[in-house]
């Protein structure tokens, strides 16, 4: 399970196919996260809670 | 060898007009048009290697692919290298392949810093490179296509493309050709490869993954010491990696020939400019604190973060700043902040 803001999920899906990991779940954030209080950043971790729950479980289904 | 299968993609392609367009559209340029690199080019390119077309020189990341003997001769006739350029080409890719150099995270940061490669030796005069005015600048082949050859490896082999593997948040001029070559002629120290534990007849590279250079202008002193203070003062920004990264990696002093006289003239070797510059190159807590990348990483113990008046050195220890001399006439001399997570590496040219 991976997390990243929208403006790398390029990369970070190059690197999980580079890396021999095509289908690692990545949750994406929205940009930027840097710079951002802390509600702010709990809202963000709020957002992805259901992407990363998906993720890490949907091997189950 | 000229029988060697070789493993590229062949494409047939009407004239000159459809390469460019057809090489831009997949992404395999930086932009500039490039020489198109038929069977005949890339085998003579190989050949001037001396090295089989299969040979894997390194793993280019982000893409973590290989870097062959092959594909690097590609990426060299698509810069325009000529081809006895290829062992300067092959060592700048072996050395940015060490894990030392984490080329990885200098491929993929949102830093704007390229790969220097700086070449040192005999092959300098050889390959007829430039060491002298416009040392960083256009006009020469050598230090144009070499540089402009790396990038292009980096990119189409590594896969790191502008916002595509390639994260920088703007870039750099660094980026499309970062070559230059150290002027042991104009230098009043043992040349850096000599420094770095080669021989002076033998030739090396060395890649270090730098921002483009800022400038140290000082046409006033008439002292080694008070030029080593404008040095110091240059390199003494908080707005630089290398401000919060200490002791994870170097940084370059690449003096004119006019500062290292002066510097020289007056007693100090190189280890005393290092000295000098790692005393005199420190920010201050109070101006890096909540600022730049304050605690973004670990700081060594002996730094009180606590103390508003402590410094901070912009390296761990002297031996972590470069020092060669090249540039014409003038009084002007560059310092070269880097991405700090990374080490320079040096390898010795290798000439079949």
């Amino acid at each position: 399970m991976t997390l990243c803001t929208e403006a790398f999920i390029g990369l970070a899906r190059e690197e999980s196919r580079a890396l021999g990991m095509p289908e690692l779940p990545i949750a994406i954030i929205q940009h930027p996260l840097g710079g951002l209080k802390g509600e702010q950043v709990a809202q963000r971790a709020r957002e992805a809670l259901e992407q990363v729950v998906v993720g890490l479980t949907r091997a189950r289904h | 060898m000229f029988n060697e299968k070789l493993v590229s993609e062949r494409l047939t392609l009407r004239d000159h007009d459809d390469v460019q367009e057809t090489f831009l559209a997949r992404g395999w340029s930086d932009g500039l048009p490039i020489v198109p690199p038929t069977e005949l080019k890339v085998r003579d390119m190989i050949a001037a290697s001396g090295l089989p077309a299969s040979q894997v020189l390194g793993v280019v990341p982000p893409r973590f692919a290989e870097a062959t003997v092959e594909n690097v001769a590609v990426n060299a006739v698509m810069a325009g290298c000529r081809q006895d350029y290829m062992p300067v080409l092959v060592a700048a890719v072996q050395a940015a392949c060490d894990p030392a150099f984490r080329l990885y995270s200098v491929q993929a940061t949102t830093h704007p810093c390229g790969v220097l490669v700086v070449v040192s030796g005999p092959i300098v005069q050889q390959l007829g490179m430039n060491a002298g005015f416009g040392t960083f600048g256009p006009g020469h082949r050598a230090n144009a296509t070499i540089g402009r050859a790396m990038r292009l490896v980096l990119m189409n082999v590594g896969g790191a493309l502008p916002g595509h593997g390639d994260q920088a948040t703007q870039g750099s001029p660094a980026k499309y050709s970062y070559c230059i070559a150290e002027n042991d002629a104009a230098s009043p120290w043992p040349p850096l490869r000599v420094e770095l534990g080669f021989l002076p007849q033998q030739s090396t590279v060395t890649v270090i993954a730098g921002e483009a250079p800022h400038n140290v202008n000082d046409h006033v002193c008439t002292s080694g010491e008070n030029i080593l203070h404008t040095v110091a003062s240059t390199m003494t920004t908080i707005g630089h990696n290398n401000s919060a990264c200490i002791g994870t990696g170097d940084v370059c002093v690449v003096l004119g020939p006019e500062h290292a006289a002066q510097i020289a003239a007056d007693g100090f070797s190189r280890a005393d400019v290092r000295e000098f510059l790692f005393r005199h190159a420190r920010n201050r807590v109070r101006d890096m604190r909540d600022r730049a990348m304050w605690r973004m990483h670990e700081m060594p113990d002996w730094i009180d973060l606590d103390d508003d008046d402590a410094e901070i050195p912009i390296v761990g220890a002297p031996e972590e700043i470069l020092v060669l001399v090249a540039g014409g006439a003038g009084k002007h001399s560059a310092f070269i902040p880097t991405f700090g997570l990374t080490r320079s590496v040096t390898r010795r040219v290798e000439t079949p």
